[in-house]
């Protein structure tokens, strides 16, 4: 039994391959403008990954932002749940997912099957997510795993107005004509951060085990602070950023155990004979 | 959610630094008050401290209801933001913290974080687990929630003194002094204490004299160059709040009244010169709303020193004549606590005649201020629903105003840098208006 | 879903022109007075007494630029009092002869504050409120509806009666009669008409005279019983928390299968849901102090507990699975009770989602997804179950 889980995000599409309940390969692509386009190449390039072919694929569950345009996926499952279920998959012993986006982010409570509990998302803001941290590389003109390994050094974090990612702009700018240290600076950025994220972790109760996921996961520095914060010690996933299309072809694999018809047998026979 | 019952450290960590502040000041004194200001401030938490000890009833009240139920009844009690809030600006280092256990019920940015750090306070065990909690609505809606939250969280029973808007509404006076009633049979059982209605009428009296006190200090604080250290005008109102109808509140309003006074009869001005300098000059006179917060006490001093800028007072020290009648003792508390500047003013529409714009204005005309500095904390929707009719208002005859996005109870939210370089731009305009003549 | 329901489309028409409705027009070119009212707390009856048509002001449907109002009123206040007051900057409000508002919250007070110095428009009043629920709240209200209403008759130079008043109750109880109708309906397995529907019914009632918005809801009724509709849904939903107008954003939680079968809104049901009481009043002032003062509480009033308990019913009565509070940017009493609402339904089992959003927001991408994998918990909970 061939399923396969895709969640394409606004920047990144991933697709990951299950045969008898395990994962066998994933993909990533940028999305692009065609989604569904983008989610049918990424979805090939998985089957081939596992020496398969499309044609081998018997459910698909779609996930992200771009699920709705998918249109022959079998079923669209919220990225909330596909997390959830992405993390059991390789943590059956996780009840708090908390994964950082680079658009936003969620803190999920699930049980020993990956069902979710409970969950909360971010609002509008950037303050919270990846997006924050790429802005404020860009302004200190500093790579991101190089400001991630430089917030450790820092000797005393400047503090920020933990307000608003535009003041926090600005006020980056000042302290930096002041000449105070970038690490100081990027320390404080950290914090910030972190508060932000905190300000999400208050809306469910945290459990162990704590795993820490999504594409900023593998972010030291973030990873280090929070931690440290929390006095909670966390997990991260091998490969965070498929874990929601991880979590797609797990519920796939369910739904072709539960006897679940596939919904878009028509659309999928015309998308298998282009491209 | 079980919280803790009592960790004292924090408390503790407040005392200490009290206490060492008031022994350097007794070495170099910088004034009476300012003595009686630390002693008795540290004294309202001592009590406290005492009271736990010995298994008394305590009693954790909103600071700005009134003060005199407890004290007449002799139940300990703590003003919840005196002693929060006001933590972190004697060094005892809570707000992250607190700030912390308040987004765990889901109190964020919106909420003022005076009050966010009130119900971390409670949620951290650094109240000592009150056996109640009393609050009312005034003088805002983050008011009226926050103090049964606290209740709710701490799983004690609360009272809620209801006093519907305007503050001015003479129906509400009888209103509330019927809620004041209900408040102290409440209280008699929940803690087994009673009210002796003698000490009650001995309360009227003493706020009486500390009314006529506040009224005399706000006719000498027109003197130039300003007799007053600009933090002394949060102090003395934080004073009026948890010492109210008191000995220990008339003898430090006499003290500071003596001070400001010799003050101005010599024309010294309220900022003590460093030692070996000239006397601190006064070039602009500045009124601040609300009152200074007590963590930019240092800033405002480097203001005056720096650039001759005084507050001359803050519109919350501006006390209206209030009949006191002993013989009347709920109501004259009730009109006490409904005329207390800041709720008289933030709780009375704010162009009519005992609101906030109105008293602004004319203070402004009464005390030849230059300026009008306005502490606008975002999320206190008190202050943002005038800032826009004040300003407006003040220029209207000819006063500036300039609004710091600030955080009354937060020092991280706006960074000193940031703070001072608003003052500056402030100073700057003053300046150009002095040129213009 | 089933076809629409011709009554339902007139109710759509008179929102079409929203905030200066048809049947606003058709009384203004009629000669007569329109008063703007800001809060459920303010008793219409009085002001139809008077005779004068009284409209409900609210803010945009939708999301609005927000930059004019919030110089006046501050970022952080509340965007449902900026909303109305950028669309009476817009001019969209100067249909009004008159407005009255209630010192209910600070975002309501400072509204009607900001309006009666930058608007023309002429405030009548901002009605004190007590915060209590006890008898002298009553009679304190009571004594100030007494003041009000000499105010109203000097403003509009006219006698408001007594009965006069019982007749403006009569009318408006038969309002509120046909409401409870028609939300009785929403407690079958699949109702005649979707949480969507009624919002935009609610939305109409409040902008048009009440004798017409009677007999439409009249006839909604008999038709939708007739039609033999039956909306579905996965999972059955209550809507709790600050004033919500637009339409859209229950649309897009039934676009994604829930139904939403009951809420806890000022422009739901707690607009209706409590009659004036006739029997044994002899002054009609007393009996509508008495109504508002006890009825189903907003979260300004105090203690929470008397907005728990009316709350609690509802989730039986119409077989709630699950609750969605909804706070809007930057509601402070709504956002402060949050804790102990969710606190408490949570302990009674019932699953809660909390959405943060602006007032008008429709429901976005954020909204959608949070939404979906509610929903999506829901129906694992009952598969386990």
């Amino acid at each position: 039994m061939v399923v396969a889980g895709i969640d394409i995000g606004s920047r990144i599409a991933k697709a990951a391959i299950m045969e008898a309940g395990s994962i066998v390969s994933y993909a990533v692509l940028d999305t692009g403008l065609d989604s569904t386009q983008t989610a049918m190449k990424v979805l090939r390039l998985a089957a081939s990954k596992a020496g398969a072919t499309a044609s081998d694929i018997q459910y698909i569950v779609a996930t992200g932002y771009g699920r709705v345009l998918v249109e022959f996926a079998d079923e669209m499952v919220s990225e909330i749940a596909c997390h959830a279920k992405g993390v059991n998959y390789y943590f059956p012993s996780a009840r708090t997912v908390l994964d950082v986006g680079g658009q936003d982010s969620k803190v999920i409570n699930c049980d020993e099957k990956g069902r979710v509990v409970s969950f909360a998302m971010n609002d509008k803001c950037a303050g919270g997510t990846g997006r924050f941290l790429e802005t404020m590389a860009d302004l200190l003109q500093l790579p991101l795993d190089k400001m991630s390994m430089l917030s450790l050094k820092a000797a005393k974090p400047v503090p920020l107005s933990s307000h608003c990612v535009i003041y926090e702009k600005s006020e980056v700018l000042l302290k930096l004509r002041q000449g105070v240290p970038k690490y100081d600076l990027v320390a404080g950025i950290y914090e910030s951060l972190v508060t932000r994220i905190m300000d999400l972790l208050a809306k469910v109760s945290l459990q162990e085990d704590f795993v820490f996921g999504g594409g900023v996961a593998r972010n030291i520095g973030l990873f280090t602070k929070l931690q440290e914060r929390l006095g909670v010690g966390a997990k991260t996933i091998p490969e965070p950023v498929i874990q929601g299309a991880v979590g797609a072809a797990v519920l796939a694999g369910e739904r072709m155990r539960e006897g679940h018809a596939r919904k878009h047998q028509k659309e999928w026979n015309t998308w298998l004979t282009t491209i | 959610m079980r919280l803790p019952v009592a960790d004292f450290s924090k408390m503790d960590a407040s005392i200490r630094t009290l206490a060492s502040i008031y022994e350097h000041r007794k070495v170099s004194p910088r004034g009476q008050a300012e003595l009686l200001w630390y002693q008795y401030y540290t004294q309202h938490m001592q009590k406290i401290r005492e009271a736990w000890e010995r298994g008394e009833f305590i009693l954790s009240m909103f600071d700005a209801c009134p003060a005199e139920i407890p004290y007449a009844m002799d139940l300990p009690w703590y003003g919840t933001v005196v002693y929060g809030p006001g933590a972190v600006a004697v060094g005892a280092k809570i707000e992250e913290a607190t700030l912390d256990s308040a987004r765990q019920v889901g109190l964020m940015l919106e909420t003022c974080s005076g009050w966010r750090m009130t119900v971390g306070m409670m949620m951290r065990g650094w109240y000592p687990r009150p056996g109640a909690v009393v609050s009312g609505n005034p003088t805002c809606d983050t008011c009226a929630k926050c103090w049964p939250l606290m209740a709710y969280l701490a799983n004690v029973p609360s009272f809620f003194i209801d006093v519907p808007f305007p503050a001015g509404n003479e129906r509400n006076i009888s209103y509330v002094a019927t809620e004041l009633a209900e408040l102290i049979e409440w209280l008699e059982n929940v803690s087994g204490k009673k009210m002796d209605w003698d000490r009650l009428r001995e309360t009227v009296e003493l706020g009486r004299q500390m009314v006529e006190l506040n009224r005399e200090i706000q006719e000498i604080l027109k003197a130039r160059p300003s007799p007053i250290v600009p933090r002394m005008t949060t102090q003395s109102y934080w004073f009026n709040w948890i010492y109210s109808g008191t000995p220990e509140g008339v003898h430090f309003l006499t003290a500071l009244r003596d001070e400001v006074k010799e003050k101005a009869v010599r024309g010294a001005s309220g900022l003590p010169p460093v030692k070996g300098e000239a006397p601190v000059k006064e070039r602009f006179r500045v009124i601040s709303i609300p009152p200074v917060p007590q963590i930019r006490g240092k800033t405002l001093d480097w203001l005056w020193r720096e650039y001759g800028v005084s507050i001359v007072v803050s519109t919350f020290m501006l006390w209206p004549d209030v009949e006191m009648d002993p013989d009347k003792p709920l109501e004259s508390i009730a009109r006490k606590y409904l005329n207390n500047p800041l709720i008289r003013q933030y709780f009375n529409p704010c162009e009519s005649p005992y609101g906030t714009v109105t008293a602004t204005v004319q203070a402004a005309r009464d005390y030849e201020a230059n300026g009008v500095m306005i502490w606008g904390n975002p999320s206190c929707d008190a202050t943002s629903g005038f800032v826009k009719i004040m300003r407006d208002r003040l220029a209207e005859t000819g006063v500036p105003s300039v609004v710091f996005d600030h955080d009354p109870a937060d020092p991280t939210y706006t960074s000193e840098d940031a703070l001072k370089e608003r003052m500056e731009e402030f100073v700057d305009l003053l300046e150009s208006r002095e040129w213009e003549g | 879903m089933s076809s629409t329901l011709d009554t339902l489309n007139e109710f759509r028409e008179v929102n079409a022109a929203f905030p200066y409705a048809e049947p606003v027009r058709e009384w203004k070119k009629q000669g007569g007075k329109v008063i703007g009212w800001l809060c459920s707390y303010v008793p219409e009856e009085m002001l139809h007494a008077a005779g004068v048509l009284p409209v409900r002001v609210t803010g945009g449907y939708g999301e609005l630029a927000l930059e004019e109002a919030t110089a006046y009123l501050g970022v952080m206040l509340c965007s449902f009092a900026r909303s109305c007051l950028q669309l009476a900057i817009d001019q969209k409000y100067e249909f009004l002869d008159a407005l009255v508002g209630v010192a209910t919250c600070e975002g309501s007070r400072h509204l009607a504050e900001v309006w009666e110095h930058y608007i023309k428009t002429p405030l009548l009043d901002i009605l004190p409120l007590p915060h209590k629920m006890h008898q002298r709240a009553e009679e304190f209200f009571a004594e100030e509806l007494r003041r009000f209403k000499l105010r109203l008759e000097e403003f509009l130079q006219v006698e408001i009666t007594d009965s006069a008043l019982w007749g403006s109750v009569a009318l408006y109880n038969k309002h509120r009669e046909i409401s409870r109708q028609l939300y009785e309906l929403r407690k079958a397995d699949y109702p005649p008409l979707s949480g969507t529907e009624v919002l935009e019914v609610m939305n109409a009632s409040v902008m048009m005279p009440k004798e017409q918005a009677n007999a439409m809801l009249e006839r909604l009724l008999t038709e939708a019983k007739a039609s033999g509709r039956a909306v579905k849904g996965s999972v059955r939903l209550m809507l709790s928390g600050s004033i919500l107008n637009n339409p859209q954003f229950v649309a897009a939680i039934e676009d994604l299968g829930g139904i939403v079968v009951v809420d806890e809104l000022c422009t739901g049901l707690r607009y209706w849901c409590d009659m004036v009481e006739t029997d044994g009043h002899p002054d009609p002032v007393v009996a509508l102090a008495r109504r508002y003062m006890t009825k189903f509480p907003c979260a300004r009033m105090n203690p929470f507990s008397e907005r728990l308990n009316r709350l609690l019913p509802l989730i039986s009565e119409y077989r709630v699975e699950g609750v969605i509070t909804r706070a809007i940017r930057y509601c402070k009493p709504y956002i402060q009770e949050q804790h102990m609402l969710k606190t408490e339904l949570e302990n009674r089992g019932v699953p809660v989602l909390d959405l943060d959003v602006e007032y008008g927001m429709p429901g976005t991408g954020q909204v959608r997804t949070r939404v979906q994998a509610f929903i999506e918990m829901l129906l694992e909970r009952r598969k386990a179950s």
